[in-house]
């Protein structure tokens, strides 16, 4: 047995190892601005798509309106690209854009 | 277009024989127009991971395309669901499903005729001159702009203009 006074290594403390959400790099759901799709027709997909109340949905669809483009959501590749699916097959110009630089 | 009653779970419908006609004859111009592809992912520097998504999305539009088709054929081919009224009339009874199928498919509809017509921009102004070339895929856009109004109306519990 080592003596009582004998002094303990040292533990280094890490900070939280990356999980796995951090590790794999985040992906932006993005809907455009086009001129055919009508303001009412695109909430109302958002509202399908995501499940969000009217007064989100709306609020997304006035930001693709006034300002060219809106992030709907930061997924991982796999929901954002399932989110690009669901939203395309309403016709909708919907893409992934990775997160970040 | 009337709407009959409405409740969370179904929407009813009605259609004079000349709405209906209408309808059919807009759906069955989606054959002929095509669409063209879109991209997953704006980003310029595509990796092939993405290339790859892009791939998957083409084959799964193009699949649900033709799902589209068909679910569309089998709704207005179902006489509880689509039935047939005096005067050439038809009642549509459509549940949440039904109403989104419709309306992706007469959105799909307008797209496609407004990528015939040359993507022209309507926010911006650009009307398309009538030609005997375009006149359908115009008729085709003004057909799917009430049916969608009138559908979205309905899902939204307000009356559309009537």
């Amino acid at each position: 047995m080592p003596p009582l006074d004998m002094p303990l290594p040292e533990t280094e403390v890490r900070p939280e190892t990356d999980s796995q959400e951090t590790r794999e790099p985040g992906y932006l759901v993005v809907c455009w601005n086009d001129p055919v799709n009508h303001m009412t027709y695109v909430t109302h997909v958002f509202q399908t798509v995501f499940g969000w109340n009217r007064q989100k949905a709306e609020k997304h669809m006035l930001e693709v309106h006034e300002q060219g483009r809106s992030v709907l959501a930061r997924e991982s590749f796999e929901k954002a690209e399932f989110f690009v699916h669901q939203l395309q097959k309403f016709s909708l110009q919907a893409t992934l854009e990775p997160d970040g630089p | 277009m009337k709407i009959v009653s409405r409740d969370p779970e179904v929407l009813v419908v009605r259609l004079d024989s000349r709405e209906y006609d209408a309808l059919r004859a807009a759906l069955a111009l989606r054959a002929h127009l095509p669409r063209r592809p879109r991209p997953i992912t704006g980003d310029t520097a595509v990796s092939k991971h993405l290339q790859s998504a892009s791939q998957d999305l083409a084959q799964a539009l193009g699949e649900h395309r033709h799902e589209l088709g068909r679910g569309i054929e089998a709704l207005l081919s179902d006489p509880k669901r689509c039935a047939p009224q005096p005067r050439g009339a038809r009642l549509l009874t459509l549940t949440a499903e039904d109403a989104n199928l419709l309306l992706q498919t007469l959105n799909d509809l307008r797209v496609r005729a407004w990528e015939r017509l040359g993507c022209p921009d309507f926010e911006a102004g650009e009307r398309p001159e009538v030609t005997e070339d375009n006149f359908l895929c115009l008729w085709a856009l003004q057909v799917t702009d009430l049916f969608q109004a009138f559908l979205l109306s309905g899902l939204d519990g307000e009356e559309a203009g009537q």
